[in-house]
């Protein structure tokens, strides 16, 4: 077909269109969703023991503020990375998601500085696979969600998109799995909730998004 | 062609192209068959050099490579268009959908950005300067603020069409400091570019 065939065809039935969601919407129904799956999980996996007393804790909050930001921002990345031409929104959501990814990490460091070396070996150990898990099951739930929502859109770095999702949806799991692991180590906090989780899930957006992503 | 061409010709001008393709695209949303046939036409041809330059600098110029990436740009239109924002320029949307085709077609080519030399990447540079400028700006009047010296020598070379030797011998300047000063000369515009856009955004 050559070109203008392929002109006649496109407008000869044209439909009207429905507009994409805006960035905005999309980043507040990321919020929205994750949320839902964080009480959800409360019917799946049990709680703390001492998590009244976390509560109590201003830096419980804390924590679980700056995975909260840090999730909403990776997701804002993958929302402008949706629209094409949107250069100047993703590059400043580029900046705040990097901004609140060293903090996160910087903050888990401080963490595990605290820590005494016989501390850090036990932060080590092999029983961290489970909060692991919770936490990469947990991202791939809302992992899937968001890249069913985001494909609808036109991402013009899917792999970009893919590890901005990742992000955003392993750092929710962050701040799920503070409800629910009750080892105040930094050092498994670090690795266990945070890095490996992390390098998993890049791995798979990164597949996941060429896959789904391309349009 | 060159900028001072296209501003004659008033292809620069994308204040009115802008407002006649957003008005279309506005109009094609609804489902307007007729001024969407009008806007892939007025596409078509705005695309159709942008693709041929962008191909040309690979070798893939007479492959028939630039009706396939032509069409993948129209589907990518079609088959995106609920992701433009009425609240958006049109323009920087059309042209990111534009580079991801015309990048993925050279992936699927497997051709080598190594083999590109730095004459033509700043060729491509100017090149995307000028189209996705998007809100009317006056190019012109962007390179009055920049200092004399990158100024001239920007002009040499983007206006004029001197290749950097030929405007390294007419300056008077060695052929890396007029490579130096017209890149830093582009990377300024960006800026003010950017700046523009952020000012009109803020306007809207």
């Amino acid at each position: 077909m050559n070109t203008d065939d392929l002109i006649k065809s496109l407008s000869a039935d044209l439909k009207p269109v429905r507009p994409m969601a805006s960035p905005y919407r999309m980043v507040a129904l990321f919020g929205a969703v994750g949320a839902a799956l964080i009480g959800m999980s409360f019917f799946i996996m049990k709680a703390r023991g001492d998590l009244s007393q976390q509560l109590s804790r201003p830096t419980f909050f804390l924590e679980l503020g700056i995975s909260f930001l840090f999730s909403i921002s990776a997701m804002a990345l993958a929302a402008f990375l949706s629209r094409p031409g949107r250069g100047d929104s993703v590059r400043k959501s580029e900046k705040v998601m990097f901004g609140f990814l060293l903090l996160a990490f910087f903050y888990d460091i401080s963490r595990v500085a605290q820590l005494d070396s016989s501390e850090m070996i036990q932060g080590t150990g092999l029983s961290g696979i489970e909060c692991f898990a919770s936490v990469l099951g947990f991202s791939a739930v809302l992992g899937t969600a968001m890249i069913f929502v985001l494909r609808k859109g036109a991402s013009v770095r899917p792999s970009l998109s893919g590890v901005a999702i990742a992000l955003g949806c392993v750092a929710m799991g962050n701040v799920s799995i503070a409800f629910f692991c009750g080892v105040d180590n930094g050092v498994h906090a670090l690795l266990w909730h945070f890095l490996f989780p992390i390098a998993a899930a890049i791995g798979l957006s990164f597949v996941a998004s060429r896959i789904f992503l391309k349009w | 062609m060159t900028v001072r061409d296209r501003t004659e010709r008033g292809n620069l001008d994308q204040s009115e192209d802008e407002k006649q393709l957003s008005s279309l695209m506005r109009k094609s949303l609804d489902g307007d068959c007729e001024s969407y046939r009008l806007l892939l036409e007025r596409v078509k041809s705005l695309m159709t050099p942008f693709i041929a330059n962008s191909l040309s600098k690979f070798g893939l110029g007479a492959s028939g490579g630039q009706e396939d990436v032509l069409q993948e740009v129209l589907l990518g239109i079609h088959l995106k268009r609920a992701t433009w924002d009425r609240e958006q320029f049109f323009l920087p949307w059309m042209y990111a959908i534009a580079r991801f085709k015309a990048i993925d077609y050279l992936r699927r080519n497997k051709v080598s950005f190594k083999s590109v030399s730095i004459d033509e990447t700043f060729e491509e540079f100017e090149s995307s300067e000028a189209t996705d400028l998007g809100a009317g700006l006056d190019i012109q009047s962007l390179c009055e603020t920049l200092p004399a010296k990158q100024r001239e020598l920007l002009l040499m070379v983007k206006v004029d069409g001197l290749s950097m030797n030929e405007a390294a011998a007419k300056s008077g300047f060695s052929v890396s400091d007029v490579k130096v000063t017209v890149h830093r000369a582009l990377k300024e515009l960006r800026r003010q570019v950017e700046q523009v856009k952020e000012r009109n955004h803020e306007h809207r």
